[in-house]
């Protein structure tokens, strides 16, 4: 039953862009369609979390092969509550995307891609082999080279090339990683790598296989230097694909970073978790002077992105439990906000008809409520308490100043004074500016409210993480512990499993 | 130990960067088709030499080879090609959209500029 | 029992302000001025709440009272219940009362968003009383950024207007710079005490706290600075007075202001015998109180001249607070005697400014015979902020006084007291000057043309808490014995002497009286001196911080750009390079490390295969040929080559299924980069062939593909090298026929064992296709005119 859940979770993306490629232009239908497909994933990942909060792991072998010479997939409580999180925001993004056009005039492919996205994303998340990884990656890569271009006009479309070209090399070196590390250690199962690595601990393979492939995953995730396929591609995508890719795709990156260095590398790489932490605090540093100097909603928030990546990175670098938690909690906070951020974005261009600050204007007189949430989220990604981006910074400045790693910590709040700086850039540019002439909004556009509601949702959501705080951050520091005991990841997966002589 | 086919592999993984290092757009996507290649072979290599085994068909007595390289790659030799012919695709959109098939190019223009120039030429 | 009740009134009186607060939202737009009502109602039982919980207070005690919020990060809902934090919810709630009456009048019918401005009021209350009241340190925290926050919207209420916006960015970008510093020192205490509860804090520090416990205070401090406007960050609260006058009556003299004192005050116990503390808070506190009385002077704005003084008497209260030793003394007169007078002077300021439109002093005069009454009540709360008898002022500056030359004597008159009797003398002088200039020149002399053009009668209700407020400051001034009651009554154990307090109005011949008659005198006299050229005076710039402040915010971005820019950004050809050179350094470190301690290990060229270097050697001729060549056309040619060089060795490896796939695959991506070659026209094959800016960084270019290599080959050394000895793959060969029934070994690993690849390996190539379809049905370019052409 459990790993019902967990397969489902991969094949019900799956089957639903199936179906939904064959299903052709019957528009309402594939709407509906599309629409169970994402609610069932969200009940299905509410399932999971609840089940791994028990469990503690939920593993499934494909073809029942075993862990040895088939291929595993493995749902922990950070995982769980990740696709839960990546669910749920697929499903307000669908929503979303519903109110914002019509259903004839929609691309027929947006829909199949973003359920194919998921499959990647899914499947990320739970990888228990390597070269699956390294499938679902190239699952999610090629989903988002094909949404990057599916809607770009001509001038949007050669953004997608630097956003191509620097993911394809990432790629290259993911597989040559995979080809390494399967010599070295003989086996792409990362329960048995971990076991493997930990026997050899005292050579310096494991620390130069654990560069190649946490770098893979910093481009992935966004760090400086390896992030500059992101701040000038994502602006051009539409709203509700930005939303998803905002909140989802940088994530991963982070996630894999804590998964290999807690679970699957040994715990002695203190030269990667060094390059790690400064290349957060860089990140952090660099990322949010790229949203001061941009112009446009998109552009800052986009820049954003990155900024809030940094401080994440900066939490895995400081590996301890603790930090995974607060990095955990942050990484959800960041999913729910980042992404209605964007999608507010999306609501902006709706009225204004723009989203460059020097012509938006007007939208906290005539749409109060449209203001009220990029308030609230605006605010929670700076930090102010009680909202939910609060509590992550909380504790990734307390584990630093417990650390010792004084000016990163300082660095962390300096970084978020320049953050509510330039969401203060955007407050005033567009809501509380007077509206520019020739650019006044128009609240008469279709969907804006639909758009604005499918928001609620996320709202709602961060809103509670702030408000309930405890319930998230006791979720999120068992799910550090368990990120960093490798032991009992090993036992899950290898435990029980016929050795066949390794 | 493949000591040649290592080298090989390198040398051809530095040619391939050197490529993608360029500008025209002919240069990158070849450049990215050989890079495919390189670490297509690496990744076999990585099953160690060859010598004295035999494929890893059981029909005769082995010792055979290590199958599961040999998988692997098949897998990234047709994921390969899936990127491949994305990138060609786009290729030719972008230069279908901007007329030039030099990187450089792509990215000298203004927004502005680019979206008004079309209009204006027709004049 | 008694607890469990302030516990419950509190958090009603918190509920109430936020359920207000959502009323005044919703009826804001149907009874627009008439809102007023509901804010007032809420207040008013706010202020019901906390006189509760004042009046179950046992005087001299200090209780705590919570529930668990985020046990997870040591936050509690709790409240510490003492004479202090009672006194400054009573001024929260009390004052809120008169301000929201004083908005019925203020914001009249030609006001709008009524609603929102009282919503704002109201969430602005909660906080605040949720700021003095907390018993935690990350919950104080916490309602403290609220104030903030509230506070700037509050202050860019009127949000038209550029003033407004930037006076809102700059008090919330300095008061949230400076909570952020005080964050730190949150988190800090949190590891240090182990505890963020407040009662434990003031109790002092664990042992071996030693240079731990002076940064905490330091940085705690420093947000206590910053939200009270002292120096360094003295320069926000001026141009806050963007803000409807209401609010500035409130939030910035009476209430959110007051919260740096109020936080030193709180923390009093736990660090005040620090030997930072008299330093950093004298030293600040004087100073900003000097500067402030200097712009005072010099400014005109009706507004600007209250705020400056505001912040002088801030800072006079730091330093009075800074002064330090085991205990304090009759803080509570001076903080009560400066919300009388700062309070009602604003409500007369904005009232003038209301009724004449207009709040340059310069401007303004001969009121007396307009609004005899507020003229009247001007007076009293004018000479309360000059210190004359007969008000609560006069109180207020005596005792202050007494006090400082008391610790001047006590320490034998050492830097610090001394320092501070003289700055504190001066700053007299200087109020005295400024004091009798605001209420001269507004309401004696001639009318000026402002006023008899504009004036229009002032709404009553404005009228009333001016009165109440200069009551006030001429009841107690007069019978301060009454003051003392209050001010025994607020006494916290561990802060306060716990002793009887008495207040005189006349204590004989003193010290202090003579040099009070000499401060008035010496006033009087500069005033007089500078009444001609007062007009003309204007404010320095070197001290129009302020201005530096918008110019920062101003060049923040076209630094941030500079940045953005120098890191190659937006080029993305160029980016390139530098990350390959971020990878090949990032693993190159630990490889060189492996190499230089396995060095030894390394067996080089032992079983070298003829045949396979052959094939090597003409895979990589192919290579170079396709660098080489110049056509497209030869180029595409020695690729094919290569694909099928390849092709041989995969065979040479003995992996015929690899052969085969490969051969296919390289056909058909020959001709697929035939078709695109078809659609290239010959123009463009001739401009790559001749453009030089290939050649430009050729070097770069080598150096970066020579570490590729290097950097491959050393890991392809490396992983061999040192090759496991039980790989997976051994075992299938084993198990193929009896568990996957196949005997290639390669095909039951893709469809049994590993079938989960193959099949996403399909969808991969199912999602190129769709993007590639994206691709080439392309949406038309939108019309040149359209905004930015960007999609929602």
């Amino acid at each position: 039953m459990n790993s019902l859940l967990l397969i489902g979770l991969l094949l019900m993306p799956l089957f639903s862009a199936a179906f939904l490629l064959l299903l052709r232009r019957r528009c309402l239908l594939r709407r509906g369609l599309l629409l169970v497909a994402s609610s069932l994933q969200v009940v299905l990942a509410w399932m999971l979390v609840l089940t791994c909060s028990d469990v503690g792991y939920v593993v499934h072998s494909l073809g029942s092969w075993g862990p040895f010479v088939g291929i595993v997939v493995v749902a922990d409580m950070t995982s769980s509550l990740l696709v839960l999180a990546g669910a749920t925001l697929a499903l307000v993004c669908v929503a979303y995307s519903f109110f914002q056009t019509l259903a004839s005039t929609e691309h027929p492919l947006r829909g199949v891609l973003i359920q194919f996205l998921m499959v990647g994303v899914n499947l990320s998340f739970f990888a228990g082999d390597l070269f699956n990884l390294f499938v679902a990656f190239e699952v999610l890569l090629l989903a988002s080279y094909a949404l990057m271009s599916l809607e770009a006009d001509d001038w949007d479309v050669k953004q997608s090339y630097p956003f191509l070209a620097l993911n394809v090399l990432g790629s290259s070196f993911f597989l040559m990683a995979c080809g390494a590390v399967y010599a070295s250690y003989g086996t792409l199962n990362l329960a048995l790598l971990s076991e493997r690595m930990l026997e050899t601990t005292g050579d310096g393979r494991g620390a130069v296989l654990a560069a190649l492939i946490l770098t893979v995953f910093a481009i992935k995730a966004g760090a400086f230097p390896l992030y500059f396929w992101l701040p000038n591609s994502y602006p051009t995508l539409p709203a509700p694909v930005l939303g998803l890719f905002g909140g989802l795709l940088t994530k991963l990156g982070v996630y894999l970073l804590m998964r290999f260095t807690g679970t699957v590398f040994p715990p002695n790489l203190d030269y990667h978790y060094l390059v790690l932490m400064w290349m957060g605090g860089v990140t952090m540093l660099l990322g949010v002077l790229g949203a001061v100097s941009r112009g446009g909603v998109q552009s800052i928030l986009s820049y954003h992105i990155l900024s809030q990546i940094g401080y994440m990175i900066l939490a895995v670098g400081f590996y301890t439990p603790y930090a995974f938690a607060a990095c955990l909690f942050f990484i959800l906070h960041n999913i729910f906000v980042k992404s209605c951020l964007l999608l507010n974005g999306g609501v902006v261009i709706v009225l204004n008809g723009t989203d460059e600050l020097k012509k938006t204007g007007g939208l906290w007189k005539l749409a109060p409520l449209l203001g009220l949430i990029f308030l609230l989220q605006a605010l929670s990604l700076a930090g102010i308490p009680p909202l939910s981006g609060f509590w992550g910074k909380y504790m990734i400045v307390l584990e630093g100043i417990r650390l010792r790693e004084f000016f990163l910590a300082a660095l962390a709040l300096a970084v978020s004074v320049l953050t509510l700086f330039s969401m203060l850039k955007i407050w005033l540019g567009a809501y509380w500016k007077d509206a520019v002439a020739g650019y006044e909004p128009d609240l008469k556009k279709k969907g804006w409210k639909g758009m604005s509601l499918a928001m609620g949702v996320l709202v709602l959501i961060s809103l509670g993480m702030g408000l309930v705080a405890q319930h998230f951050v006791g979720f999120c520091l068992r799910a550090g512990e368990q990120m960093l005991d490798a032991a009992a990841y090993r036992q899950a997966v290898l435990g029980g499993w016929d050795r066949r002589g390794l | 130990m493949l000591e040649e086919s290592i080298i090989m592999v390198g040398l051809l993984v530095g040619c391939s960067i050197y490529l993608i290092l360029q500008s025209s757009f002919v240069r990158i996507l070849l450049g990215f088709a050989m890079l495919s290649n390189a670490v297509n072979m690496f990744v076999l290599l990585m099953s160690g030499s060859p010598d004295q085994r035999q494929a890893p068909v059981v029909i005769k007595d082995g010792p055979f080879v290590d199958p599961l390289p040999q998988a692997l790659v098949l897998t990234a030799i047709v994921i390969g090609f899936g990127v491949l012919g994305y990138m060609v695709m786009l290729f030719y959109r972008l230069f279908k959209a901007c007329g030039t098939t030099n990187s450089e190019d792509l990215y000298s223009k203004s927004r502005e500029t680019f979206l008004i120039e079309p209009e204006e030429a027709e004049k | 029992m008694r607890a469990v009740d302030a516990l419950s009134l509190i958090s009603l009186s918190l509920a109430l302000c936020g359920l207000g607060s959502l009323a005044c939202a919703f009826v804001g737009p149907f009874l627009r001025e008439r809102t007023a009502w509901v804010a007032v109602v809420t207040a008013l039982s706010a202020t019901a709440c906390i006189a509760g919980v004042a009046a179950g207070h046992d005087p001299g005690t200090q209780v705590a009272v919570s529930v668990q919020w985020v046990p997870a990060l040591g936050l509690e809902f709790s409240f510490l219940v003492d004479g202090l934090s009672i006194f400054f919810a009573l001024v929260v709630t009390g004052m809120g009362v008169l301000v929201t009456v004083y908005g019925r009048g203020y914001m009249d019918s030609h006001s709008e968003n009524h609603g929102r401005f009282y919503a704002y009021l109201m969430l602005f209350m909660a906080a605040m009383i949720g700021t003095v009241m907390a018993g935690n340190l990350l919950l104080l925290f916490v309602f403290w950024e609220l104030t903030g926050l509230t506070s700037f919207l509050l202050i860019g209420f009127l949000h038209d207007k550029e003033k407004s916006r930037a006076g809102a960015r700059m008090a919330i970008l300095v008061t949230g710079g400076t909570a952020l510093v005080m964050l730190a020192g949150v988190a800090l205490s949190g590891l240090v005490w182990g505890t963020l509860d407040l009662v434990k804090i003031l109790n002092g520090p664990p042992e071996g706290a030693g240079a731990a416990e002076s940064a905490v205070f330091v940085l705690l401090a420093v947000g206590a600075l910053g939200k009270s406007a002292q120096f360094p960050f003295h320069f926000w609260l001026p141009n806050a007075m963007a803000a409807p006058t209401p609010v500035s009556a409130y939030l910035h003299s009476a209430t959110m202001v007051k919260l740096g004192v109020f936080f030193v005050a709180r923390v009093f116990p736990a660090f005040s015998t620090l030997p930072e503390w008299v330093p950093l808070l004298m030293g600040v506190g004087l100073f900003t109180a000097l500067l402030a009385a200097v712009l005072a002077l010099l400014s005109h704005d009706l507004k600007a001249i209250l705020a400056q003084s505001t912040v002088l008497q801030l800072g006079l209260l730091i330093a009075f607070y800074g002064m330090g030793g085991a205990v304090v003394k009759g803080d509570i007169l001076h903080v009560a005697n400066h919300v009388f007078y700062k309070g009602a002077l604003f409500m007369i300021a904005g009232l003038i400014d209301h009724a004449a439109h207009g709040r340059d002093i310069r401007h303004l005069g001969g009121l007396m015979k307009r609004i005899p009454w507020v003229g009247v009540c001007a007076l009293v709360v004018s000479a309360s902020m000059a210190g004359l008898p007969l008000t609560l002022g006069f109180v207020s500056k005596e005792y202050f006084l007494k006090d400082l030359v008391k610790a001047a004597e006590y320490s034998g008159w050492t830097l610090w007291p001394v320092l501070a009797v003289v700055t504190f003398v001066l700053v007299a002088v200087l109020k005295m000057a400024f004091a009798t200039r605001f209420w001269w020149k507004l309401f004696m002399g001639s009318e000026t043309e402002q006023v008899r053009e504009h004036w229009h009668a002032p709404d009553v209700r404005m009228v009333w808490p001016i009165t109440l407020l200069a009551g006030a400051t001429l009841v107690f001034g007069v019978w301060p014995s009454g003051m003392a009651h209050v001010v025994e009554w607020s006494q916290v154990p561990g802060m306060h002497a716990m002793k009887e307090v008495h207040f005189a109005l006349w204590h004989g011949w003193t010290r202090e009286l003579f040099i009070t008659i000499g401060v008035i005198t010496v006033g009087l006299l500069l005033t007089r001196a500078l009444w001609k050229v007062w007009p003309r005076l204007e404010v320095p710039w070197l001290l129009r911080w302020d201005v530096g402040f918008e110019k920062l915010v101003e060049w923040t971005p076209r630094f941030a750009a500079a940045v953005t820019r120098s890191l190659r950004a937006d080029e993305p050809v160029a980016y390139v390079p530098w990350m390959l050179l971020f990878i090949l350094a990032a693993v190159g470190v630990p490889t060189f490390v492996w190499w230089s301690q396995n060095i030894t290990q390394v067996v080089w060229f032992d079983e070298v295969n003829f045949l396979r270097g052959l094939f090597a050697f003409c895979i990589l001729v192919s290579a170079v040929a396709v660098i080489l060549l110049k056509r497209w056309m030869s180029q595409l040619i020695a690729m094919s080559v290569l694909g099928f060089l390849v092709t041989f060795y995969f065979i040479l490896m003995r992996a015929p299924d690899l052969a085969l796939t490969q051969i296919l695959i390289e056909t058909v991506t020959l001709v697929l980069i035939l078709l695109l070659f078809a659609r290239f026209p010959r123009k463009a094959e001739l401009g790559e062939i001749e453009r030089r800016s290939d050649r430009k960084h050729r070097l770069a270019r080598i150096t970066l593909a020579l570490g590729g290599a290097v950097l491959t080959i050393f890991v392809g050394f490396l992983a061999l090298t040192q090759k496991h000895p039980l790989p997976v793959g051994l075992v299938y060969p084993e198990i193929t026929i009896q568990e996957a029934k196949g005997s290639n070994a390669v095909n039951t690993i893709l469809v049994d064992f590993r079938a989960w690849d193959t099949l996403l390996e399909v969808a991969v190539l199912v999602i190129a296709l769709l993007g590639a379809v994206g691709l080439v049905n392309r949406q038309k370019n939108r019309p040149a005119g359209s905004p930015e052409g960007r999609k929602p």
